[in-house]
């Protein structure tokens, strides 16, 4: 007898399990599509507007409109060839010259600090 | 999941559970009424176990090995409309896209005071009609369009009027932000947004079929370029007056075009009151006679086949006769010209003399080979056919040789200065940006390519071009000036002034071209309609511009290694070295 009760019991408990769990997943299942709708509206929302600030930035962009606003409220005016030069146009300081043959790595002591050298060197050049 | 399972089980394995035990049990004591229903019993059960076995299966089918579920829908499928793709520049500027736009739409029915709709519809959209508007509300129809291709904020004035009947639809639109700036080239689509001109008709399908999805097509053009080459054309359209204007920056070493320009142009948001010259592309449809820029492409000719060298001189002592023509020169100089003198004076008899060693046959098939005697295999419906002699004879080869005879796109000449100029290297002119290094085709040994350098920066250092020179830029090029042909003669009043320049000579990377139709001279040019005195301030303007933009160095062009590297001498000497 007991035997049978849970022979009978345990489907009618599976089916009542597998029914609420049925239920509540196709209840899931109808919110994520409604969720899945409203991002994909969203989406397409967000793409249009996009695609909206897109044309709009380009066509504030404009280069004629760009000019006349760079006129209007900026001093800057277009690089002249004359200011474009090449890096190794600029002059370095002269080296230093080393008065004996010792290399110049055995002259740097823990006390000699950037700015001593640069004194140092200065000191040097003077005369 | 598990349910099925237990259920599956039970059908599965028969033997071995209770039931099976008492059918047993009630078939040996002989009960046939409950050996039916067990029997029925079990064929149910086995049944139903199959049953449940299917949908386990199909369950775990979908959920174990289906992903694809649900990924395969996108936006543009979603919204059911097809979307025309965008079109940018080569730095991802828009040239053209596609908007959803409001169209405001009524429903005269649910419209109560139609008086009263009125004024509030036109306290936000002033442009509209005030009789129509009240009439078309006042009809009791169902529906009636008000306007089309709302702006935003439009719309938004509109919605918060709150006037009931009123409504929006949802519409493409093809915007061009840039407006008239490359028209030419992007073209323009219509009301049905389909491509009916330039890019927008050239790539109809691809554009229609990529749904906004894809990368937008990539052009090789750069706004920025495209906009000082047209700015100093208008310049020079208004101040000679001209009827119209083309102009092209052509990157030497891809073909890539960087800027085209045709003059007089056109708003493609506006097309319906566009006129056809504004539509029609000089650039890439006009063919010219071009004159004496091709003297460029006879002087390599001769050079290639080597029938000259730079040191061959030629006898332009007076003028030739060739049938019922006599070629003159313009400036004549009356004396034996050496290869560089008829370059820098620009001599007719002197090319003339030199195409004639080439030969008519030889000459067509370098033609051919430069891409002049056919169609230029450029992205655009727009291309003009190359006009050429038929049948070619001997004074065909003659007035080709200068320019004459033969009227072709400045597109295609563009490209086929680039190829003399690049190393001689074919380069088909392309409006797509270029994605890497291309096959190329050797067309021009990289002597004669670097001669041809050599006698470009000699004739703007002293001949016909010294106007196109820009400071810190090592400008080369040749003027052209052609009189237009008409019914049979020419016409001394009516010129096609061209410049085609390159910079930097040393190692060219762009070929710049200005275009004039019909100039008129004026007091700052003593009166000179011809190329060297309108085309050629252009092509320096632009390249002084577009020099620093494009990243190209300036060099000091008057310090020792800038002239060594170009120098050609009259008689056709050079030194140092270009490479």
């Amino acid at each position: 007898m007991s035997r049978v009760s849970v022979i009978t019991i345990l489907p009618v408990a599976a089916a009542a399990v597998l029914a609420i769990g049925l239920y509540a997943m196709k209840y899931e299942v109808a919110r994520l599509e409604t969720r899945a709708n409203e991002l994909q509206r969203s989406l397409i929302a967000q793409t249009e507007t996009l695609g909206v600030l897109q044309s709009e930035w380009s066509y504030l962009n404009r280069p004629d409109r760009l000019r006349e606003l760079a006129l209007r409220h900026l001093t800057l005016v277009p690089v002249a060839v004359q200011q474009i030069g090449a890096l190794d146009e600029i002059p370095l300081r002269a080296a230093p010259a080393v008065a004996d043959n010792r290399g110049p790595l055995s002259r740097i002591k823990p006390a000699n600090l950037p700015s001593a050298q640069m004194a140092q060197v200065g000191e040097r050049e003077a005369p | 999941m598990s349910g099925v399972v237990l259920m599956g089980q039970r059908g599965a394995d028969p033997t071995g559970t209770p039931p099976n035990q008492r059918v047993r049990v009630s078939a040996s004591s002989g009960g046939d009424a409950l050996g039916t229903g067990h029997a029925r019993l079990t064929v149910v059960a086995t049944f139903f176990a199959i049953a449940f076995a299917i949908v386990a299966g199909r369950i775990i089918d979908l959920s174990a090995f289906n992903d694809d579920r649900g990924t395969g829908t996108s936006a543009s499928v979603a919204t059911g409309q097809s979307v025309r793709g965008d079109i940018v520049d080569r730095n991802g500027v828009v040239l053209a896209s596609s908007l959803a736009v409001a169209s405001l739409y009524a429903e005269p029915r649910r419209i109560a005071d139609p008086a009263l709709a009125t004024e509030a519809l036109m306290a936000v959209l002033p442009t509209l009609d005030h009789g129509q508007v009240f009439e078309k509300l006042s009809t009791g129809k169902s529906f009636v369009w008000l306007q089309r291709h709302l702006t935003p904020s439009q719309q938004m004035a509109v919605n918060a009027l709150g006037v009931p009947g009123l409504g929006f639809r949802t519409e493409q639109r093809r915007v061009y932000p840039h407006g008239a700036l490359a028209a030419h080239v992007v073209g323009y689509a219509g009301i049905d947004n389909h491509g009916l001109g330039g890019i927008e008709q050239y790539f109809d399908a691809d554009l229609l079929g990529g749904g906004g999805q894809v990368s937008a097509l990539e052009l090789s053009i750069d706004v920025r370029t495209q906009y000082a080459l047209q700015e100093e054309l208008a310049l020079a359209l208004e101040e000679f007056q001209a009827i119209g204007a083309a102009g092209l920056v052509l990157d030497a070493r891809t073909g890539e075009i960087i800027a085209m320009v045709s003059l007089p142009n056109f708003d493609p948001n506006q097309i319906g009151t566009s006129l056809a010259d504004g539509r029609f592309n000089r650039a890439s449809l006009g063919v010219y006679e071009l004159g004496s820029t091709l003297k460029i492409l006879t002087i390599a000719m001769a050079l290639e086949f080597g029938t000259a060298t730079l040191e061959s001189e030629f006898d332009a002592t007076e003028p030739l006769r060739v049938g019922r023509f006599t070629i003159r020169d313009d400036h004549p100089e009356s004396r034996w010209l050496s290869v560089p003198e008829i370059f820098i004076h620009s001599s007719n008899i002197g090319a003339a003399r030199m195409a004639m060693e080439v030969g008519a046959d030889r000459q067509q098939e370098f033609l051919n080979r430069m891409g002049l005697m056919s169609r230029a295999g450029v992205q655009l419906p727009e291309v003009g056919t190359p006009i050429v002699p038929k049948p070619w004879r001997d004074t065909s080869t003659m007035t080709v040789a200068f320019g004459h005879g033969i009227a072709v796109s400045p597109l295609q000449f563009a490209g086929a200065v680039a190829a003399t100029i690049n190393g001689g290297w074919a380069v088909p002119p392309t409006l797509i940006k270029s994605q890497g290094p291309v096959d190329r085709q050797r067309v021009l040994s990289g002597e004669t390519s670097e001669a041809i350098r050599r006698l470009l920066r000699l004739n703007v250092l002293e001949g016909t071009g010294t106007l196109a020179a820009a400071p810190g830029f090592l400008v080369g090029g040749k003027t052209g000036t052609a009189e237009k042909a008409r019914g049979g003669g020419y016409q001394s009043d009516a010129l096609v002034s061209s410049f085609v320049g390159a910079f930097p000579m040393n190692d060219p990377r762009y070929v710049v071209l200005a275009l004039l139709d019909e100039p008129q001279g004026n007091d700052s040019t003593k009166g000179f309609a011809t190329a060297g005195w309108t085309a050629a301030p252009v092509v320096s303007r632009v390249i002084s511009r577009i020099g620093p933009l494009l990243g190209v160095e300036p060099v000091d062009t008057i310090s020792r290694t800038a002239q060594q590297a170009l120098f050609i001498s009259l008689d056709g000497r050079t030194a140092g070295a270009a490479f």
